[in-house]
C-alpha cells in the first residue's frame, strides 16, 4: 500500500473561525508532515507575515488555506494583494468557503484566470485533504 | 397645426397661475375641404389628472416592493450563508467523532461541538431580531425629545464613557422633537456612542460631537467622531452589512450597525455615512416626521 505523507515547508491557514482551524489542522495530521503551520484570523495577518518572509527568515508557504468571509482584509482582497507581490514558487491556495453563493464561484473563475498561483475552490463541509489540496503535478515530468 | 398633420394622444401639462398642474390628453384633427384645404379643426382635450395621480401611486408602490424584494433577497443571502457555515461545522465535527478513537480527543471534538451549537444559537438571535423589526407594520412613533434622549443614553454609557475619558458634545437643540419608536432611538443613540468610543483613536481622547436640526418633513441627526475613521472607498458598500467588521476589535461583531439601519430604514427613514482615515466619522441619520 502507498500512502505517503507529503513533506511541507510551511502552510498558512486563514480563517477567524476556530473550529474551521482545528479542522483543517486535524485533517492535515494524516496526509502533511509539516512542522510550520501558522493560523491568522484575517487577511492582513497572513498578508504581513508573507512579506515579512519574503525578505526575512522563515519559508514562503507552500500552501495556504484561505477563508472568504473575514474581518479587516477579506480573502479575494488578500489574493488581490498578493498578486501583486514577487513570488517565485507558485503557492498552492485553497479557498474554502461555506458560501454557495454563485457569485464567488464566478470571482474564483476570474481570479484563477490571472492568478500566477494554483487556486482551489472548496466548499463547506470538507472531511478530508485531497492530494491536489498541497501538490499540484509538474506538467513538465 | 401648420404642418396639417394630425396630434394624436399627446400627453400635456397644463400649469395655472396658482401652482395648481392639471394633465390633459389631447387630440387634434385638421378638418380638410374638398380641395384638400383646411377649413376647420377638431380638438379633444381629456383631464387625465386623476389617471396621472395614480399611475405615479402605482409606479411608486412598484419601488417601494422593489426594493423591498431587494431586502428579502439580501436577507434570504445572509440566513443561508450563515447558517450553512454553522452546518458545515457540525458536520465536520460529526464526522471526526464517528472516526476518532482516542478519549481525550474525543472530548475535545464534543467541546467544539457544543461551541458550535451556542454560535448557532447566536446567529438565529441576532436573525430574530432582524426579522422582528422588519416584520413589524405598524410602528408606534412618537415625539420624542432627542436631546433628553442623548443625555439618558449618556448616564447609561457612564462607566464606559468614562473609562476611556470619552466626551459630547451636545449641540441639539434642547425644543427638538423626532418622531421615532422609543426604543429604536435608545437603540441608534447607544450603537453610534459605543462605535465612537470603539473605534476611538489611540492618540486622542474620544470626542462626539452632536448636532439636529429640520428640513422639510425630515430631522437629520449628526453624529461626529475623531475615531479611527474608516476607507470608505474599500468598505463604503460593506459598512452596513451584517457581521462585518472592519477594525482589529474583538468586541466587534459586526451587528449594531446593520441593526440600527434596519431600524431607522423601517420607520422611513435613512443613515448616510462619512469618514476619513485617521480624522474621524460622521453619520447622518434621517427621520421621517411624516407618521405612517
Amino acid at each position: 500500500m502507498c500512502f505517503l505523507m507529503k513533506k511541507v515547508s510551511s502552510i498558512f491557514i486563514v480563517d477567524d473561525d476556530p473550529i474551521t482551524v482545528f479542522g483543517i489542522r486535524k485533517m492535515l495530521k494524516p496526509v502533511a508532515l509539516c512542522d510550520d503551520v501558522q493560523i491568522f484570523q484575517n487577511g492582513k495577518e497572513a498578508l504581513d507575515a508573507l512579506i515579512k518572509r519574503m525578505d526575512g527568515p522563515g519559508n514562503i508557504p507552500e500552501v495556504i488555506f484561505l477563508d472568504i468571509n473575514m474581518p479587516i482584509m477579506d480573502g479575494w482582497d488578500f489574493l488581490e494583494e498578493m498578486m501583486t507581490l514577487d513570488l517565485k514558487e507558485k503557492i498552492i491556495i485553497n479557498m474554502i468557503t461555506s458560501s454557495i453563493d454563485p457569485l464567488d464561484h464566478q470571482k474564483w473563475n476570474e481570479a484563477k484566470a490571472r492568478c500566477l498561483h494554483i487556486l482551489n475552490f472548496k466548499n463547506k463541509p470538507i472531511f478530508k485533504i485531497e492530494p491536489t489540496d498541497l501538490d499540484y503535478i509538474h506538467l513538465a515530468s | 397645426m401648420h404642418s396639417l398633420k394630425p396630434i394624436i394622444g399627446k400627453e400635456t401639462v397644463c400649469t395655472r397661475k396658482d401652482g395648481e398642474t392639471t394633465n390633459f390628453l389631447t387630440s387634434k384633427i385638421p378638418l380638410f375641404d374638398l380641395d384638400g384645404k383646411v377649413n376647420g379643426l377638431i380638438g379633444i382635450s381629456m383631464d387625465i389628472t386623476g389617471l396621472k395621480k395614480k399611475e405615479d401611486q402605482l409606479r411608486n408602490l412598484i419601488n417601494v416592493t422593489s426594493l423591498q424584494n431587494k431586502k428579502l433577497i439580501n436577507f434570504a443571502h445572509i440566513v443561508s450563508h450563515n447558517l450553512r457555515s454553522h452546518s458545515a461545522n457540525f458536520s465536520m465535527l460529526l464526522e471526526f467523532l464517528a472516526k476518532e478513537e482516542d478519549e481525550t480527543e474525543k472530548e475535545r471534538i464534543v467541546s467544539m461541538l457544543s461551541n458550535a451549537s451556542d454560535n448557532l444559537m447566536e446567529t438565529l438571535e441576532d436573525l430574530n431580531q432582524i426579522i422582528d423589526i422588519n416584520t413589524k407594520v405598524n410602528l408606534d412613533k412618537k415625539p420624542l425629545n432627542l436631546y433628553e434622549n442623548i443625555v439618558r443614553a449618556q448616564k447609561n454609557l457612564s462607566a464606559f464613557m468614562g473609562k476611556h475619558q470619552a466626551e459630547v458634545q451636545n449641540n441639539v437643540p434642547k425644543d427638538l422633537e423626532v418622531k421615532s419608536v422609543p426604543s429604536y432611538l435608545d437603540s441608534i443613540i447607544l450603537n453610534l456612542m459605543t462605535n465612537a468610543v470603539k473605534y476611538r483613536s489611540p492618540d486622542k481622547n474620544p470626542t462626539i460631537t452632536l448636532s439636529a436640526r429640520k428640513h422639510d418633513n425630515t430631522t437629520i441627526f449628526s453624529f461626529s467622531d475623531n475615531g479611527l475613521g474608516m476607507d470608505l472607498k474599500k468598505y463604503g458598500g460593506k459598512i452596513f452589512g451584517m457581521y462585518k467588521t472592519f477594525h482589529n476589535n474583538k468586541e466587534a461583531r459586526g451587528l449594531g450597525l446593520y441593526i440600527i439601519k434596519n431600524q431607522i430604514e423601517a420607520m422611513g427613514g435613512s443613515i448616510t455615512v462619512s469618514s476619513e482615515v485617521d480624522k474621524g466619522t460622521t453619520f447622518n441619520v434621517f427621520f421621517n416626521e411624516e407618521s405612517k
